[in-house]
């Protein structure tokens, strides 16, 4: 299933003294199975492009298709797009209110009309996908679970509408460096054993450089850039121009260059910057 | 009596038990922050660093032990204005602590509260303003910055009661990159220009890496402590407590596994460079 997106235009509060363009004549095409990072600063409309993906916003002009159904279309069942595409926000565990674990990862498909034991069945589904021990926690209140705990509770309500494609709106913002690493295991996770279509909004570049497949950065509403992490994070002058930092291994590897060492161009992971440093100390240890 | 004039806040033997709570949420911490320091704070969530910060300026009162602002017992009731006059705090969320619908307004608040007289906040509010680079947003409504901006906003009106510690809890997480750099740059700028003494609760690595001093949480405890160069190069150490060390501290780190002679105690990118310039110049 792809997402197809065409001379896709938004502008906010259009006619008033606050008229924002925030996305600006984007095309992209999202296939089947792809790791997409999406990065830009704050404003750049990033987040104005994801809600676009699942007909939370509707285009000013443009148009999206979600495996070849047009959002803006009357005809088109937007409910089942909802299902196809999922959507999980900045701070998900925000909108958590059920009274148990359990209830809250069951809203979604309660309301699809599905019967009791295929809603439990993804319910449970849900929670080991996104390692949450069900016996342990399904009739525990949200609001006891830890912080990392809750947006794991948030992003299996979102998983037990078994969606295609997930989207993911900074999905470790605010949290600790082990939070962060359980969140983005469990993606990583998602992606190499459902074969989930992942796209990740994040502002953090080593998180993109260390998962992503495909790197989209936006800046003033526009896609800039769109390549593999390779590609895009060897264009470290344009990113920084941008307000974006590029991951430290490729600051390193520029700057070691400037020295004049050898240093493969592209290189932006922080093991192939070691393997180019331990080269470098080889040959030169083989002169001496 | 603690020395006021060396040690901004002191903490002695310090508890605290969250009502019901089976354990301590801080256990038995000394510490001290001194005059002019840039302190930063580690720990995984639940490590207990938060509830050491709300102890800092009198939100909470010890269960056992003391803390001392700048001179001052957080346990005397009469005391918690004086003690927050010395020791402000910026909190996490900026859309949960700016009260007023105009920014220089929200700046005025705690100033209108001590009852300071109206001539003198007109001076404070423009001094406090000018120092967070917010002087041409005084009049705007709040709701129209960026996070970075409200933060900024947020420091301007702790600023205003002249304080002698800056307290900042995770004041950060929820901003962008250059947001973030915003407001860290602002609180080391005070920390550099006017002595204040600055203590910042944080996640990320590469902000506790340009502090003084590092104290790293871990079940209440204080599980490590020292400069970052010192901490961050108990890499395993680091790791066990939850925590990452910043990534060039990691590449030096596997570097020297890899049997180069590389100091382990690089934090930065340009450091780095310095290391790999030397390595490749003494073979």
């Amino acid at each position: 299933m792809s997402i197809v997106i065409e001379h896709l235009n938004y502008v906010y509060m259009a006619g008033g003294p606050y008229e924002t363009k925030a996305l600006s004549d984007v095309n992209l095409t999202i296939c089947d199975g792809e790791f997409i990072g999406l990065i830009g600063h704050t404003g750049s409309g990033k987040s104005t492009l994801v809600q676009h993906l699942n007909g939370l916003i509707m285009p000013t002009s443009g148009r999206v298709l979600v495996d070849g159904m047009d959002l803006a279309d009357k005809a088109t069942d937007r409910r089942a797009v909802r299902q196809r595409v999922g959507l999980v926000f900045q701070y998900p565990e925000n909108q958590l209110f059920e009274e148990t674990v359990e209830k809250d990862i069951a809203f979604g498909p309660k309301n699809l009309g599905l019967d009791e034991t295929e809603i439990a069945r993804r319910v449970k589904d849900a929670m080991r996908r996104v390692a949450l021990d069900y016996d342990k926690l399904h009739d525990r209140s949200v609001f006891e679970l830890s912080g990392g705990q809750m947006r794991r509770v948030a992003i299996a309500g979102v998983l037990a509408m078994e969606p295609q494609v997930l989207v993911l709106d900074e999905p470790c913002a605010g949290l600790d460096p082990r939070g962060r690493e359980e969140i983005l295991g469990l993606i990583k996770k998602l992606h190499e054993e459902a074969g989930t279509t992942i796209v990740m909004v994040s502002h953090s570049m080593d998180d993109v450089a260390s998962l992503a497949e495909r790197v989209i950065v936006m800046n003033h509403g526009e896609v800039v850039m769109d390549g593999t992490p390779r590609d895009v994070f060897s264009c470290g002058e344009e990113l920084r121009g941008m307000g974006l930092d590029v991951p430290q291994a490729v600051q390193l590897a520029g700057k070691l260059r400037e020295r004049g060492f050898d240093i493969p161009e592209g290189v932006y992971r922080i093991e192939e910057v070691r393997e180019a440093i331990l080269r470098i100390a080889g040959k030169e240890a083989g002169h001496a | 009596m603690a020395n006021y004039e060396d040690n901004r806040i002191i903490a002695s033997s310090l508890c605290y038990a969250y009502p019901d709570a089976e354990k301590n949420a801080v256990e038995n911490v000394t510490m001290r922050v001194k005059k002019g320091e840039f302190l930063a704070i580690l720990g995984h969530n639940g490590s207990g660093k938060s509830t050491l910060a709300k102890l800092f300026n009198a939100l909470y009162v010890p269960t056992n032990g003391t803390v001392w602002v700048c001179g001052l017992d957080t346990k005397d009731d009469e005391l918690v204005f004086d003690i927050r006059q010395h020791a402000g705090m910026v909190f996490q969320n900026p859309d949960n602590q700016i009260v007023a619908t105009v920014v220089e307004e929200d700046v005025a608040f705690g100033l209108e509260n001590n009852g300071v007289a109206p001539a003198e906040i007109r001076v404070r509010i423009d001094e406090a303003l000018r120092a967070v680079n917010m002087s041409k947003y005084a009049k705007k409504a709040p709701h129209m910055l960026s996070g970075g901006q409200k933060q900024r906003v947020a420091i301007a009106g702790v600023l205003a009661m002249k304080p002698d510690v800056i307290i900042l809890d995770e004041s950060t997480a929820m901003l962008d990159p250059s947001g973030r750099a915003e407001v860290m740059n602002t609180v080391h700028r005070l920390n550099e220009e006017e002595g204040i003494s600055v203590v910042i609760i944080t996640h990320y690595m590469s902000e506790a890496a340009t502090a003084d001093y590092l104290i790293v949480m871990d079940e209440g405890r204080i599980a490590l402590s020292g400069t970052p160069r010192e901490v961050f190069t108990k890499v395993e150490a680091v790791r066990k407590l939850g925590l990452d060390v910043p990534p060039m501290t990691d590449l030096a780190h596997m570097l020297r596994e890899n049997g180069l002679d590389v100091r382990a105690d690089v934090l930065t990118v340009d450091e780095m460079v310095e290391e790999v310039c030397r390595l490749s110049s003494n073979i």
